[in-house]
């Protein structure tokens, strides 16, 4: 079984799904087509929860002024997506040694924290690929240190 | 004999001879007929209900565009978005760094 780690911007922008979103959308129901031959396992992690939550609060919030609703309403959402079949909650066992290698990405790679925290969360978790749409982990795709998702499944 | 510990949906299952016990969640719930995914990397023995594809598609489907919004947003102002919680909480511990920003902007 294949183990697809997704990044925050890959759920907020299905959850959110607005003609502007439309072919990232297309990206995440190809992955789920493309995979009639081998069983996948999409991975979330409690980072990815906080971003997430952060971002969907921050989004209903514009336009409600009751920010417990927001709250609840965030809280919601994310729950709706976590609960589908394919899509696993796994929270890494981070060590102490892990804070090197995250800074050995930060450095190499000018990465923000959060974003090496996944890099690393990625690999302790053994996921075969990365599925995102921010190209801040670009360089990463092309020194093999991940292997690109929407590349993998021909979804780019 | 083999030792085990278990989460939502992970079992770990460490054997100290040549068989394995695997033990289900206590969510999972299985009638005949049912059949699982089993994934084994290093000590680990994960087990998920096998699903129909279809019935996931659906169910992603039915997901999209489930947040009300009065405007759309771009990939671009989502990474925005996700990438200003790390300023949001520094500003709020240090205000300072916020005026600091500023007045670099300004000179």
């Amino acid at each position: 079984m294949k183990k697809v780690y997704f990044d925050a911007n890959v759920v907020v922008s299905y959850l959110l799904a607005g003609e502007k979103t439309q072919n990232e959308r297309n990206a995440v129901l190809k992955l789920f087509q493309s995979t009639k031959r081998q069983e996948i396992m999409i991975c979330i992690t409690p980072l990815c929860v906080d971003e997430v939550l952060h971002s969907l609060f921050k989004v209903l919030k514009v336009q409600n002024k009751d920010l417990q609703y927001c709250r609840k309403e965030s809280i919601r959402l994310l729950h709706q997506f976590l609960k589908l079949t394919l899509v696993s909650f796994e929270s890494p066992n981070y060590e102490i040694e892990d804070i090197q290698t995250i800074g050995k990405y930060m450095l190499t790679y000018s990465l923000r924290s959060r974003d090496a925290f996944h890099v690393v969360a990625s690999k302790k978790l053994h996921c075969d690929s990365f599925f995102t749409f921010d190209t801040d982990f670009d360089e990463l795709f092309t020194n093999k240190v991940l292997i690109n998702a929407r590349e993998t499944y021909t979804i780019i | 004999m083999s030792r085990y510990s278990s989460s939502s949906k992970t079992v770990k299952a460490f054997s100290l001879g040549k068989s394995v016990v695997v033990v289900l969640p206590k969510s999972t719930r299985v009638k005949v007929g049912d059949e699982f995914i089993l994934d084994t990397r290093q000590n680990e023995i994960v087990l998920k209900k096998k699903t129909n594809l279809e019935d996931s598609l659906q169910q992603l489907r039915a997901l999209a565009g489930s947040v009300a919004v009065d405007r759309e947003y771009s990939i671009e102002e989502i990474n925005q978005i996700i990438r200003e919680q790390d300023d949001e909480e520094a500003f709020e511990l240090y205000p300072w760094l916020k005026t600091d920003k500023k007045q670099k902007k300004d000179s």
